[in-house]
């Protein structure tokens, strides 16, 4: 460790320490960094965040993909994975949820759909399109299908 | 007293802070290195698996596309005295498609790819008499994910027995 000595005055010489200006710039050092190591932190927080979001849709699309598949109606399928009430939240095709997907009036996560209906002579293939998006940005989609065959239903 | 090197009259010595400061900032950045690594690789996953989701269902829309042909040619074939022939030679240029007569009824396999090592499998029987299955032209007795084989090195070449070549 350093210590020194400053001449003061003529034919004097005082021990001044660096102990303080040592302190000072170590803080200042800590600050800088601190800053960047928690703009870090902060953007593996935002990414674990998105991460978990996206494992959600992605449960939430399956579980209404085989709702749809099985029931051939949107309607039926959403009232199986979110309940008799999504009516109530659905807002022109699109549904608004939490980060856990369930409904919630100001959730973050929006969930556009819709349905596409392919005629064939024996039936309906009948393509539901899910869109989940996080502020404007899409987050996970999915095509879905269900084949309804007209006289007669298909069984599993 | 303090006349030793490197220590401050009052016993503290210069440098000290230093190295506690450049200590702890290391441990904060290999925290936060780390933190961003987990991150990433659980983001990494989760893409993973909802592509595979994507590519499943994706699958299954090609294979109810097949059904749907299907279904087209059973229903202009149940008129006919022979359902299974009549279904078999209307059904015949539709990809991805086995057909088998089983007496009266048909059983058809679809293949859709889900990607290059995964195909999913549909077995669908159609009957030739749907009054006798509740006015169902359909069952789908079947849906499965089977792996392809790869063309090199997919099977272990295993000893069956024979004379070892020389």
């Amino acid at each position: 460790m350093i210590y020194l000595k400053i001449k003061v005055g003529a034919g004097e010489s005082a021990p001044v320490n660096l102990f303080f200006i040592e302190l000072i710039i170590s803080l200042l050092f800590f600050s800088f960094s601190g800053a960047v190591v928690l703009r870090v932190f902060a953007f593996a927080d935002n990414k674990a965040r998105l991460s978990g979001a996206l494992e959600n849709a992605t449960l939430c699309a399956q579980s209404v993909a085989e709702a749809y598949s099985t029931s051939g109606s949107v309607d039926n399928a959403f009232s199986i994975v979110f309940g008799e009430n999504y009516r109530e939240h659905a807002d022109g095709g699109a549904l608004l949820l939490d980060g856990g997907c369930a409904l919630s009036e100001n959730g973050a996560v929006r969930l556009d759909y819709s349905e596409d209906i392919t005629e064939y002579s024996a039936g309906e293939l009948r393509t539901l399109t899910l869109c989940f998006s996080v502020s404007g940005e899409e987050l996970y989609s999915l095509r879905c299908p269900s084949y309804v065959p007209a006289g007669g239903v298909g069984g599993e | 007293m303090n006349k030793k090197k490197g220590l401050r009259p009052n016993g503290a010595g210069i440098g000290y802070v230093s190295v506690i400061v450049i200590f702890a900032m290391v441990c904060l950045a290999v925290f936060a290195v780390m933190s961003i690594r987990a991150a990433q690789s659980g983001d990494a996953v989760n893409r993973r698996a909802g592509e595979y989701t994507a590519q499943y269902y994706e699958a299954e829309r090609k294979a109810d596309e097949v059904l749907a042909r299907l279904d087209e040619c059973a229903l202009a074939s149940l008129g006919s005295e022979f359902f299974g022939e009549s279904f078999i030679g209307a059904a015949s240029d539709i990809a991805n498609t086995s057909l088998y007569d089983e007496g009266g009824n048909v059983r058809a396999v679809i293949s859709a790819e889900i990607n290059e090592r995964q195909v999913l499998e549909l077995t669908v029987v159609f009957f030739g008499s749907p009054a006798e299955h509740g006015g169902a032209r359909f069952e789908t007795t079947g849906r499965r994910t089977v792996t392809v084989a790869e063309e090199s090195g997919g099977a272990l070449n295993i000893w069956n027995g024979s004379e070892i070549p020389q």
